[in-house]
């Protein structure tokens, strides 16, 4: 049996935009240009990302990678509708989510969405990677983006979702 | 012991050579026809065109450094278009999309086993419901290889309640196609001849 991993991330885009101002205006001190100048082309790059970071209200990315095998322990209690046998993001406007079935012989995964009404995905077997953007489940609005195991020997399962 | 002369000898040798080349002439041409529809190529034919990949495309296409980039479009079938993502190693992977214009990899599947080992490429959207809880077909789409015939969708008590044709290597059916009186649960892919190539059921959805 594989001892599972599990890893969320979630980055900021206001977090990466600080980052790129601060690098932004860190190279241009060191060519020399007039401080004047700098502080109108950093004004411009903040002004840039707002407009970007404001079409989102939380953008953010999940990944996950284990066993969602039947007590391989890699199951996440807070999903809703296959929670032994899942793992899932947290609640978000999530757009597209992704899955690779890394191993294992006979095995089939459903990759999707789910709230408290419906579940939705594509079945992913043994080899595969894909993905599907909400809209391709006919879903939409504030989800969990979700991995579940479904049948077949135990395997290693990597899964991604991006806002 | 009477001896073969030598005119007699290069005859046999032509006779056969010619035997041997019209043989191997009728495989290459139609092998199908000679030797039964049972034992057609398990490939794609349908290759598809090349198509611009929209803004939305591009965040995917970025984040799959084994995608060279482009996407060649199969078909339009049912309502959603089919398309080929060719990748770097010389293996391909597949997409639909009910809405191209904003993006055309909505759904997308790479399956280095297919077609060779697996004879479909599936897209179909299982779902449940609060009404409704068991996971049953949602719509009903993907790639079949050649000697794929035709989809069957099966019900609960493992009736075929629908049959899906398979055009230019595409299937398609939308959610409000489906039947009603008996919901569909698992779907597979027959050949010809009747045989079950794919079963959405089996756990390793692979050819027999």
């Amino acid at each position: 049996m594989l001892m599972q991993t599990g890893s969320i991330r979630y980055c900021s885009a206001r977090v990466r935009g600080a980052l790129m101002v601060r690098n932004a205006v860190t190279r241009q001190l060191g060519k020399g240009e007039s401080v004047k100048r700098l502080v109108a082309r950093a004004a411009a790059i903040a002004a840039a990302l707002v407009l970007v970071s404001s079409s989102a209200a939380f953008a953010g990315e999940w990944s996950w990678s284990g066993s969602l095998y039947p007590n391989a322990g890699g199951r996440d209690g807070s999903c809703i509708w296959y929670p032994n046998t899942s793992s899932c993001a947290g609640w978000n406007y999530w757009h597209w989510t992704s899955g690779a079935v890394l191993s294992g012989p006979y095995v089939k995964y459903l990759t999707g969405y789910e709230n408290n009404e419906r579940i939705r995905g594509i079945w992913l077997y043994n080899g595969q990677n894909g993905g599907t953007w909400v809209s391709g489940v006919d879903m939409s609005g504030y989800l969990k983006a979700v991995a579940t195991y479904w049948e077949g020997a135990g395997t290693y399962y990597w899964a991604y979702a991006q806002t | 012991m009477k001896l073969t002369s030598p005119l007699r000898h290069r005859r046999r040798i032509l006779a056969i050579a010619v035997a041997a080349a019209v043989t191997m002439a009728i495989a290459a041409v139609g092998g199908g026809l000679l030797f039964g529809p049972g034992t057609a190529q398990a490939g794609v034919s349908n290759r598809g065109t090349l198509v611009p990949p929209t803004l939305n495309d591009q965040k995917v296409l970025d984040a799959r450094p084994d995608f060279v980039g482009e996407i060649y479009l199969l078909q339009s079938l049912g309502g959603r278009d089919f398309y080929r993502v060719p990748r770097t190693d010389g293996t391909d992977c597949w997409a639909t999309s009910s809405n191209s214009a904003e993006v055309r990899l909505e759904t997308w599947v790479c399956s280095p086993d297919f077609p060779e080992q697996r004879a479909v490429v599936d897209f179909s959207v299982f779902g449940a419901d609060k009404a409704d809880p068991e996971l049953r077909v949602v719509s009903a789409q993907g790639i079949a290889a050649d000697d794929v015939a035709e989809i069957r969708l099966v019900s609960r008590t493992n009736q075929r309640v629908r049959s899906i044709a398979v055009r230019d290597n595409i299937y398609s059916l939308r959610a409000q196609d489906l039947p009603s009186s008996a919901t569909p649960v698992a779907l597979e892919a027959v050949d010809r001849d009747g045989n079950v190539l794919f079963r959405s059921g089996q756990s390793s959805g692979q050819r027999p």
